[in-house]
């Protein structure tokens, strides 16, 4: 049976870090897993959303992802490994563990932050809160 | 290329599925582990003036993990062995849980940590932030949380 591996991808080291993890671990196994890479953009305030129209936010939230992902992307294609990647737009840690249940995902991947910086401080509790809302094992890379 | 799990247990409901999980997880990768239970030292409320006293207490309290940290790695090791996964026993005693759990990975040349996640009640989550999380945040190895 082929498994599947998501990887959320936020752009940073730790995210980045992540990819490379996976990468050789798949490449060590005999059936190579299908790696879904997603990249979660919060929605815009309703503040923004009233003035502006649907197309453009719907631009803006696929660029920025985009922008997130296409390290990560050129990594699993220089492995050769299969993959997938994907935008969604939501809440972060829901938004990741439903769609890990949705495409019967194995493994949730994430990059861990260290303390002592703001970005680890809003990683470090989307960490949390993806661990709490998942059944499924979340590695956590530094 | 995981070769040697790491896993801290202390012997609630949760560590034995840590212990299931883990042995698991090793036969998949063909991994060694190491089961790691840290004791937390006697706080220093218990300092007493009078020496003797305080003595007894100290040693009442240092045999009585020993005793639990023994039957427990045995529990765990007896689980290994049926399986057929090599298993190495190692404890500690110390203030900081997190810390030690942390620095004892990485001494004993363990490739990732495996620790279980609690429930999302209010009291698991009470109870996940106070170690699980704090060695998510110090370990510079990849820690893998099961359910």
């Amino acid at each position: 049976m082929n498994t599947a591996w998501l990887i959320a991808v936020d752009g940073s080291t730790p995210s980045l870090n992540a990819v490379d993890y996976a990468i050789v671990e798949a490449g060590s196994r005999a059936a190579k897993p299908l790696i879904l890479l997603i990249n979660v953009q919060a929605a815009l305030s309703g503040d923004i959303t009233r003035f502006v129209d649907a197309g453009t936010v719907e631009e803006f939230h696929r660029e920025a992802g985009e922008a997130a992902l296409v390290v990560a992307k050129e990594k699993l294609a220089a492995a050769g490994l299969p993959h997938s990647a994907h935008v969604l737009v939501g809440e972060v840690a829901p938004t990741i563990v439903e769609f890990a249940k949705d495409k019967g995902c194995s493994l949730i991947i994430m990059g861990a932050h260290g303390f002592g910086s703001v970005i680890g401080l809003v990683m470090g509790s989307i960490t949390t809160k993806v661990i709490h809302l998942t059944d499924l094992p979340v590695l956590l890379i530094k | 290329m995981y070769k040697h799990l790491f896993v801290p247990v202390d012997g609630s409901e949760l560590s034995h599925r840590a212990m299931d999980g883990s042995i698991e997880l090793a036969l998949q990768l063909g991994a060694r582990i190491t089961g790691f239970v840290v004791e937390p030292d006697l706080p220093l409320s218990t300092l007493s003036r009078d020496g003797g006293e305080f003595m007894d207490r100290v040693k009442n309290h240092e045999s009585k993990n020993e005793t639990h940290a023994g039957a427990l790695l045995g529990q765990f090791e007896q689980r290994a062995m049926t399986a057929g996964v090599a298993f190495t026993a190692h404890k500690a005693t110390a203030y900081r849980v997190a810390q030690t759990i942390v620095e004892a990975a990485e001494q004993s040349d363990c490739d990732m940590i495996v620790m279980v996640s609690h429930s999302r009640s209010r009291v698991g989550k009470f109870v996940f932030g106070s170690h699980t999380k704090d060695v998510i945040i110090d370990s510079k190895l990849p820690v893998l949380v099961l359910r």
